[in-house]
């Protein structure tokens, strides 16, 4: 099974993965020598790639079960926002509180 | 993803664009449903419409501001919660305890008190932030 501790040296993290396969350690440092980096950067480069990729799936489907993200914009609605229509005055949250002050 | 509660400030920055307008939409993005107090519809159109009165959007605007609102509401994009007695008796017992310095006025009141054993955020910009909503599942469209 393998482990993975961080650390931290001279303030900038640093991640040991123990028990680490060997195959994949040997593919790892092959990748790195065919994109003329370090084993060290080819590993950094790959899990960015691998997170963000992950990120993204991830905000993907939180987007697609979000009601608001896939609502229905009547055309008139749309248009008139593209006017410009609304935009300054005083803003809805002093607007709203004024409203209850005077109540 | 759980439902959210937004107060008429909140409702109002999605539908058109002022300050927060990108923050609050993006946040709406990640949630299920937003869920608002019924009075939330009166000031909804009640701060709709002074944008009218200032001359920053023409009357036929906010009706096509209100035909989409009533249309998400429709869809249950925005759920409306009835403002029943047990809400109100929730509102006697915020001010029953109310610490005597607080200002809290009774629009304010009526934004705040959760059910019990819900935990969504509230986003009340206009108000004091507390617990969570979901009182139940009403739409007035």
């Amino acid at each position: 099974m393998m482990e993975a501790e961080c650390y931290l040296f001279f303030n900038m993290p640093a991640l040991v993965i123990k028990s680490f396969p060997e195959d994949l350690h040997a593919r790892l440092r092959q990748i790195a020598a065919a994109h003329r980096r370090s084993v060290t950067q080819e590993t950094i480069h790959l899990l960015e790639a691998a997170i963000a990729a992950e990120e993204t799936a991830t905000a993907a489907a939180s987007s697609s079960q979000s009601k608001w993200a896939n609502r229905k914009l009547l055309p008139e609605y749309e248009a008139m926002l593209k006017t410009g229509a609304f935009s300054g005055g005083v803003d809805s949250t002093i607007a709203l509180s004024e409203d209850r002050d005077a109540r | 993803m759980n439902p959210v509660y937004y107060d008429a400030s909140y409702l109002l920055k999605l539908q058109i664009v002022e300050s927060g307008t990108i923050e609050v939409r993006g946040h709406a993005s990640t949630v299920r449903e937003i869920h608002s107090a019924h009075h939330g519809r009166a000031e909804f159109a009640s701060a709709a419409f002074r944008k009218v009165r200032e001359g920053v959007a023409a009357p036929a605007d906010f009706q096509r501001l209100m035909t989409q609102f009533h249309a998400d509401c429709l869809s249950g994009t925005i759920l409306l919660l009835p403002l029943t007695d047990t809400i109100l008796d929730r509102v006697d017992s915020i001010f029953a305890t109310a610490p005597v310095t607080v200002y809290l006025r009774a629009a304010d009141a009526l934004h705040l008190p959760p059910p019990p054993n819900t935990d969504s955020p509230r986003f009340t910009p206009t108000t004091p932030t507390s617990s969570p909503p979901p009182r139940s599942s009403a739409c007035a469209g």
